[in-house]
């Protein structure tokens, strides 16, 4: 006998199932899905509550929001007796001696000041329809405080632009005569003498005490060289080894490597007379930098000596917060 | 007889009482209210033809979606560079009791913008450091500059 769902010779293959015989793979998670227009208060959502009295007492305002900047003293409105319609802008003069942070911090204050002013004057005029001369007359006040910092600042800038196009005429006699002071002061004033020094180079080469603040280029390299100069001349004056190692020289320093060792030596005679050792081996050696690649040896200096110095404050940090705890111990 | 003015040749007296020139089609004027008084105010938003538009500087800092949300470009964002130790002892306005400031500039032409000032500042700043001025002095108020 046939059995009764016996169908015919097509229709097992009609039946197969060839298309999705594994459930097909859920697709990825959607990132940029609209959320719904409608976020809050849907139908289901809503809750009738007990009215709310309209009352100033309902409203709160935190003391620190920005917008109290707009107010001042928090006040809604100041009278025009309350205004300060005595004072006077700042003069030219007076500005001439600020600081570009104090400039730029004032700026903002009468911004600020005016934006208040600005306010107040609205509602008078248009809520009020009062007079708004009293208003209007300090805004203008501070207005010329503003103009005349501009004129500050441009006035800097000039005067900047000016003296560095003049500064090629007047470099040498500049640096001939700070030599000068230099090397004629006596050993009592070395002190002053360096920190002068260090003032000098950072006007004239750029070079700058904190390590990090230097550019390394041209003039900073050449600075170096000048002032690794100026250091062993200020020496050879007291010293017969120093002296005789400037004249081997020929009375300058031309390289980089060099002058480096020199610059960073401490501005003593045996500190120097020993980095003229150090010198006088390197060359022994054979040891120079090309001027080809002067900056990039020098920029590896700086970053080296930048490392040294990192290690040598976190050392003091570790070492005083050791003392501070013994001390804490001692004491408990 | 009395000449009659040069400016009444070139225009006519019909001209002259329909100023100003410029106006729509419809015969209504292009700017201002009236043909008197002031006429020279500044434009405001709702004055001018179909052509013209005046924003207020304020938008066109990123598109809108198509979604009606609107996606800000934070680098067409106007932005503020504010003083990093900001002084708050400094106030917009100073006493009026105090007498103002003057600077003379005595030997330099240019005033402060003269070289010469500039490298003798420099020279000062090289052998003394940082210093206050004379004029730090309270009671002098005239100083080199």
């Amino acid at each position: 006998m046939f059995p009764a769902n016996r169908g015919l010779h097509t229709s097992a293959k009609a039946l197969a199932r060839t298309r999705f015989t594994k459930p097909k793979p859920k697709p990825p998670k959607r990132e940029n899905v609209r959320l719904p227009t409608q976020r809050t208060h849907h139908n289901n959502d809503l809750k009738i509550t007990a009215p709310i009295p309209p009352a100033a007492a309902n409203l709160s305002c935190p003391d620190d929001h920005p917008l109290w900047q707009f107010f001042s003293e928090k006040k809604f409105l100041r009278t025009p007796e309350e205004l300060d319609s005595l004072s006077r802008s700042w003069t030219i003069p007076e500005l001439r001696r600020k600081s570009f942070n104090d400039l730029h911090s004032l700026w903002y204050t009468c911004l600020k000041e005016r934006n208040v002013l600005a306010r107040e004057n609205h509602l008078v005029l248009f809520n009020f329809q009062a007079q708004t001369e009293a208003y209007e007359n300090v805004s203008e006040n501070i207005r010329t405080t503003m103009w005349r910092i501009r004129h500050v600042l441009s006035e800097r800038d000039w005067a900047f632009r000016i003296a560095s196009e003049n500064f090629a005429k007047e470099k040498e006699a500049f640096i001939s005569s700070f030599e000068k002071d230099f090397l004629e002061a006596p050993i009592n004033e070395d002190e002053e003498m360096f920190e002068s020094l260090q003032r000098f180079q950072y006007a004239v080469y750029g070079i700058s005490e904190y390590i990090d603040e230097n550019k390394v280029d041209r003039a900073f390299v050449d600075g170096l060289k000048a002032v690794a100069t100026l250091k062993l001349r200020k020496f050879a004056l007291r010293n017969e080894n120093i002296k005789t190692f400037l004249e081997e020289s020929n009375d300058a320093i031309v390289d980089a490597g060099e002058s480096f060792l020199l610059y960073t030596s401490e501005n003593t005679e045996s500190a120097v007379l020993e980095a003229t050792n150090a010198v006088r081996e390197l060359r022994e050696s054979g040891s120079s930098v090309s001027r080809y690649d002067e900056l990039e040896t020098v920029q590896e200096y700086m970053n080296k000596l930048a490392e040294a110095q990192m290690a040598k404050v976190s050392e003091a940090e570790i070492q005083l917060k050791e003392e501070t705890a013994k001390n804490d111990a001692n004491l408990l | 007889m009395k000449p009659t003015s040069v400016n009444l040749f070139q225009q006519s007296q019909l001209t002259q009482l329909t100023r100003p020139w410029k106006k729509f089609r419809d015969g209504t004027l292009f700017y201002g209210a009236s043909k008197v008084g002031n006429k020279r105010v500044p434009l405001t938003t709702k004055d001018g033809n179909k052509s013209m538009y005046k924003g207020t500087r304020s938008s066109g800092i990123g598109r809108h979606t198509q979604y009606g949300g609107y996606k800000i470009n934070w680098s067409r964002v106007r932005t503020y560079a504010v003083p990093k130790d900001f002084n708050t002892d400094l106030k917009p306005l100073v006493s009026h009791n105090l007498p103002e400031l003057k600077h003379q500039f005595t030997g330099y032409q240019q005033g402060y913008t003269d070289p010469k000032l500039y490298f003798d500042k420099l020279r000062k700043y090289v052998k003394e450091g940082k210093t206050q001025s004379e004029a730090s002095n309270v009671d002098s108020y005239v100083e080199r500059g």
